[in-house]
């Protein structure tokens, strides 16, 4: 039996709660399995392409499987181009014995889903039809944003049909949470649609603190370090584009910190005109007079590392960004969470009812 | 050109005169009549009245005769009234002391305008506004409202602030330092510092120029005239304002590198131009220059009465390159039997502390004549059988005639104060330390280096703009880009004579394969094609050094991979793959824009040399040959590209070829902001050099 799990966004925290339901109901004894059909975060390992959440998730899952087992699919510009001139990609194949054979393994087979209902399509793999031919139930990931999550999630379990079995909110404010208990279970109630859990938002789990940053990547820090580094990061960029393109990325991400040469004076205003917590300037550059000043005006931390942006972010990529929960303390509370707020229980219940 | 009249009025008249003694134009009136002028002076005061022994005219109108020169100390609209009525009684030049102009902005900045307009339509050139006012000490003429007159002299100065004319004005009447004219520029409306450069070249009464500068507004006309006039006069110049760098947001290399600061200094070095660090510096030039003859060689004898004081002299020649001169066997007979025999003929000569002027004198007397010598400094130190002010005639009789420059820096306060008033009066610059006299003759070296190398050509005419590289730019700037990344730039500097390496773009692994195939090359890189990317190492998107198939077709997947994760919104087109070029070493050309200056280009050895270092070197476009050399010369990194370990010299004459060929692509193109050749590399001697990456910023041109 087979638990698709979807979301309406990305980041929405698909790998999170795979890695807390994988890891709750082994302790319940039961046998959990783990496939990513289309992984989208090429990382070479040992040689090999393999998808980088697929890899985490098989390492803390002590998975006893080859990467393509458990990501047949990695996303690739080769794969991209084929897509593009309407070659046959093949993948099917290759996505089916991944599922079969883990699904032999497992009692129940959790299935990662990509960032919403539509990625993969051009590719030829919808995510809807794969639910469909393999006979998923699905749980559906949503960040709470109100109402705009309300159109998401309606849209997503209209599509989804009999299959789908529930909705579990993340990163629910603090303000959002009595609305929620109040208001938006007993409106999916009233339509006979359940809300399986209601996570709140972490301020652990979703962020690291300049600091924190600043130890992990021997960083100097130039200035900001006045709070002890209490500022708490939520995303990573890396500023290696061009100024009018990086505005825009960068006005649409909050509470970041931007990795970019010394030199980059341009990036770096950019970056101190959007919403950053902290910049990360690469090549032991010290930043200039005017970058210095206006940081220092709107209270944002600088870091200096000596190596190249590359190698930052590579180090920085454990700590932060996509795959936020690297660290053992934050995988135990990232599960405590999802234990606490969602009816893994019930869930579970729920997947092994007959269809 | 500057009318005469500026200077060398015949009459003057002081709008605004007034008997308030408080009053600036009370000051002016006062000064024009104190230092003497001969010829008439109007006060004009509504109240009419008289000041100072002459009468105050109701109005312009009243005035019974022709006026030359306009003093201006009244509000900004009886200036601009009062300019067309003078004008009318013959005023060529005018000085607007009053303020009330662009320095306090909004309404000052629509004054200011209207200054100049009035004085272009009414023919007169104008001094100011905000300003000190002028003095020439050859004409009798104090049109300021300084304290006090300096003695007659030939320095000249100029300055953007007037506080800082006060200060040195001040210095002059203390140490008794002649000087010709005072100009205090103000506010710069239409009188600029290269007008008074050029009429300063001309002017017989000064023999060197120094002024200080905060910003010059016409970079281009500043160049041009400089070059025009240090091949006659030195001019030597304080630039305030060189942390203001860095405060514009740049996306280059050459950007970020290249603060204003830089460009003054490349300008100044174009132009000749010896720039002093501090107002110190320039008062110690100022007096080698106007004291003495610029020196002929660089050989440099020290003469001292203590080992210590020649020591430090001797420190200071070696660090700036000033080579001591060899004592000549003749010069050592003539001398040697009237020293006692401690002293030391070695040079610094040392007489050593017992000396009397008698020894001094000797040993200055048989110096001259002798060929092997270009310049003496004079040091002595206070003793108990020393004789400081006999010592200074000695120095100032021996050094008369003698045909080469001659510094002295006799050290101490109160027992030397007498000799120094001897060695000024005698035209013997003396400084309070060795150190700074040895600096104030190594700019007199420089300066006559300077002079006497030929005259850098002007850069190469432009044959018109390449139409590949037209429509490259052209095209860019119509779809709206302001960034062209490798791919677009590529084609502007082959239409410039840049070679890149053999290249095949790629857009699957598969491809790319085939693209090292039909290269042919032994190793190829691998370079991500995204026009969003453009500093592509900072996100996996370069291979180096592949050599084989498979690894081609891995590095594809890296490469693409990698960009796709670290730069998930980036569009990817594929990638380049280039012929790798071996036995290289990697340059870093490039330009920026100088608001003010126009293109300043920028040279230095790639990776840490520049960006950690910072080793590179300005120059403002156009280029002449002379530019290029020196630019590759001057960067503390140039050892490595002569020949180096047993590596073979670079070739350098490439590197010079591809400067002037910057140069005259920025100037061929004006739409061009910025420009990085990031890596160059330059190959041994004879193969000449390839871009290997580049960008470029683009705007519409002004």
């Amino acid at each position: 039996m087979k638990l698709y799990i979807a979301s309406t966004s990305s980041f929405a925290g698909k790998t999170l709660l795979a890695l807390a339901l994988g890891t709750i109901w082994r302790e319940a004894g039961v046998k959990v399995g783990y496939v990513k059909p289309l992984g989208k975060i090429p990382i070479m390992r040992e040689g090999r392409l393999v998808d980088g959440d697929a890899t985490f998730l098989a390492d803390a899952l002590v998975l006893d499987a080859p990467p393509e087992a458990i990501c047949p699919v990695v996303i690739t510009q080769d794969l991209v181009m084929a897509a593009w001139r309407g070659e046959e990609l093949h993948l099917r194949g290759r996505i089916s014995a991944a599922v079969l054979d883990a699904e032999a393994r497992s009692e129940v087979l959790l299935v990662g889903g990509t960032a919403n209902l539509r990625d993969g399509i051009f590719l030829g793999l919808s995510p809807l039809e794969f639910i469909v031919n393999y006979d998923c139930r699905v749980v559906l990931l949503d960040r709470f944003e109100g109402e705009k999550s309300m159109d998401q999630v309606l849209s997503a379990a209209d599509a989804l049909g009999p299959r789908f079995l529930g909705v579990v909110f993340n990163r629910v404010l603090p303000a959002q949470e009595k609305f929620v208990r109040e208001t938006v279970i007993p409106f999916f109630g009233g339509r006979g649609m359940r809300v399986l859990g209601a996570v709140p938002s972490d301020p652990v789990l979703g962020s690291v603190s300049v600091r924190a940053l600043a130890d992990s990547l021997s960083a100097s820090v130039v200035c900001g370090g006045e709070d002890g580094g209490k500022e708490m990061i939520e995303r990573l960029c890396v500023g290696a584009m061009d100024v009018e393109h990086a505005l825009r990325v960068f006005r649409g991400i909050s509470r970041k910190a931007v990795v970019t040469g010394g030199y980059r004076t341009d990036i770096q205003l950019a970056a101190l005109e959007t919403d950053t917590v902290c910049l990360v300037l690469t090549g032991g550059v010290a930043p200039n007079e005017l970058i210095l000043a206006r940081a220092r005006e709107k209270g944002v931390a600088i870091l200096t590392v000596a190596e190249d942006t590359m190698a930052t972010v590579d180090r920085f990529e454990s700590l932060l960004g996509r795959l936020r929960i690297r660290e053992p303390e934050k995988i135990r509370r990232g599960i405590d969470l999802v234990r606490a707020h969602v009816d893994t229980a019930g869930l579970l219940s729920l997947c092994r009812l007959p269809s | 050109m500057l009318p005469g009249e500026l200077f060398h009025p015949g009459s003057v008249a002081v709008v605004g005169a007034t008997r308030n003694p408080e009053k600036v134009g009370y000051g002016v009136f006062s000064n024009l009549v104190q230092a003497g002028f001969p010829g008439p002076v109007y006060g004009i005061n509504p109240g009419g009245g008289e000041i100072l022994g002459h009468r105050l005219y109701p109005s312009i109108d009243a005035i019974p005769g022709a006026v030359d020169l306009g003093v201006f100390v009244v509000p900004p609209n009886a200036i601009l009234e009062g300019i067309p009525r003078l004008a009318a009684k013959g005023m060529r030049a005018g000085i607007v002391v009053s303020a009330g102009f662009k320095e306090i902005g909004g309404a000052g900045v629509a004054l200011e305008r209207a200054l100049r307009e009035a004085a272009t339509s009414a023919g007169v050139r104008v001094l100011g506004p905000n300003c000190l006012g002028l003095i020439n000490t050859h004409a009798s003429l104090n049109a300021s409202f300084s304290r006090g007159t300096p003695p007659k002299g030939n320095i000249s100065f100029f300055s953007q602030s007037g506080a800082l004319c006060t200060a040195v004005l001040d210095w002059a009447i203390g140490e008794n330092i002649g000087f010709s004219k005072f100009i205090s520029l103000g506010n710069k409306a239409d009188i600029s510092e290269s007008d008074i450069m050029e009429y300063l070249a001309d002017d017989p009464d000064t023999r060197v120029i120094l002024g200080y500068v905060e910003s010059i507004d016409d970079g281009r006309r500043f160049l041009c005239a400089s070059r025009q006039v240090t091949c006659r006069k030195p001019v030597i110049l304080v630039k305030a304002g060189t942390t203001a760098a860095g405060a514009r947001a740049a996306s280059s290399h050459t950007g970020s590198l290249a603060g204003s600061d830089r460009a003054y200094s490349a300008a100044f070095r174009q132009g000749g131009v010896l720039r002093a660090e501090t107002v110190e510096d320039l008062f110690d030039l100022a007096l080698g220059f106007s004291m003495q003859p610029v020196p002929k060689g660089d050989r440099l004898l020290i003469l001292t009465n203590a080992g210590g004081p020649g020591i430090l002299a001797a420190d200071t020649a070696s660090l700036l390159g000033i080579p001591l001169a060899e004592i000549p066997e003749s010069l050592r007979g003539k001398i040697l039997p009237k020293l006692p025999a401690t002293a030391s003929l070695a040079n610094p000569v040392d007489v050593i502390g017992d000396a009397r002027a008698d020894r001094y004198r000797d040993v200055l007397s048989a110096i001259g004549g002798e060929s092997s010598i270009d310049m003496v400094l004079v040091l002595l130190t206070p003793q108990a059988m020393t004789e400081p002010e006999e010592t200074a005639r000695a120095t100032v009789s021996a050094s008369a005639g003698m045909g080469i420059p001659v510094f002295a820096s006799f050290l101490g306060e109160a027992s030397v104060a007498e000799s120094r008033r001897i060695l000024t009066a005698g035209c013997i610059p003396n400084y309070p330390v060795p150190e700074r006299a040895v600096r104030a003759a190594h700019a007199m070296l420089r300066y006559s280096r300077l002079r006497t190398a030929d005259f850098p050509e002007e850069g190469e005419s432009s044959s018109g703009r390449p139409p590949i590289a037209e429509r490259v730019i052209g095209e860019a700037l119509a779809a709206g880009r302001r960034t062209m990344g490798e791919e677009e730039s590529r084609g502007v500097l082959e239409a410039y004579g840049f070679s890149f390496p053999r290249h095949a773009f790629a857009d699957t692994s598969a491809a790319a394969v085939e693209s090292y195939r039909s290269l042919g090359a032994g190793q190829v890189v691998m370079k991500i094609v995204s026009p969003q990317v453009l500093h592509k190492t900072d996100v996996g998107g370069v291979r180096l050094g592949l050599s084989s198939e498979e690894e081609v077709a891995r590095a594809f997947v890296e490469v693409t991979s990698s960009v796709r994760r670290l730069s998930p919104s980036a569009w990817i087109a594929g990638v380049s793959v280039q012929e790798m070029v071996a036995g290289g070493r990697e340059l870093i050309l490039g330009m920026s824009r100088d608001p003010q200056f126009g293109p300043l280009l920028m040279f230095g050895l790639g990776g840490i040399y520049v960006e950690v270092l910072k080793d590179v070197a300005f120059r403002v476009a156009p280029l002449s040959r002379r530019d290029a050399e020196e630019m590759v010369r001057e960067i503390k990194s140039y050892p490595l590209l002569a020949a180096y370990r047993g590596s073979e010299p670079a070739d350098e004459e490439a590197i010079v070829e591809a400067l002037r060929r910057v140069s005259r692509l920025s100037c061929d193109f004006p739409e061009i902001q910025e420009l990085d050749i990031n890596p160059l590399l330059v190959l041994p001697k004879g193969k000449g050099i390839r871009a290997i990456d580049c960008r470029m910023t683009i705007a519409e041109a002004p």
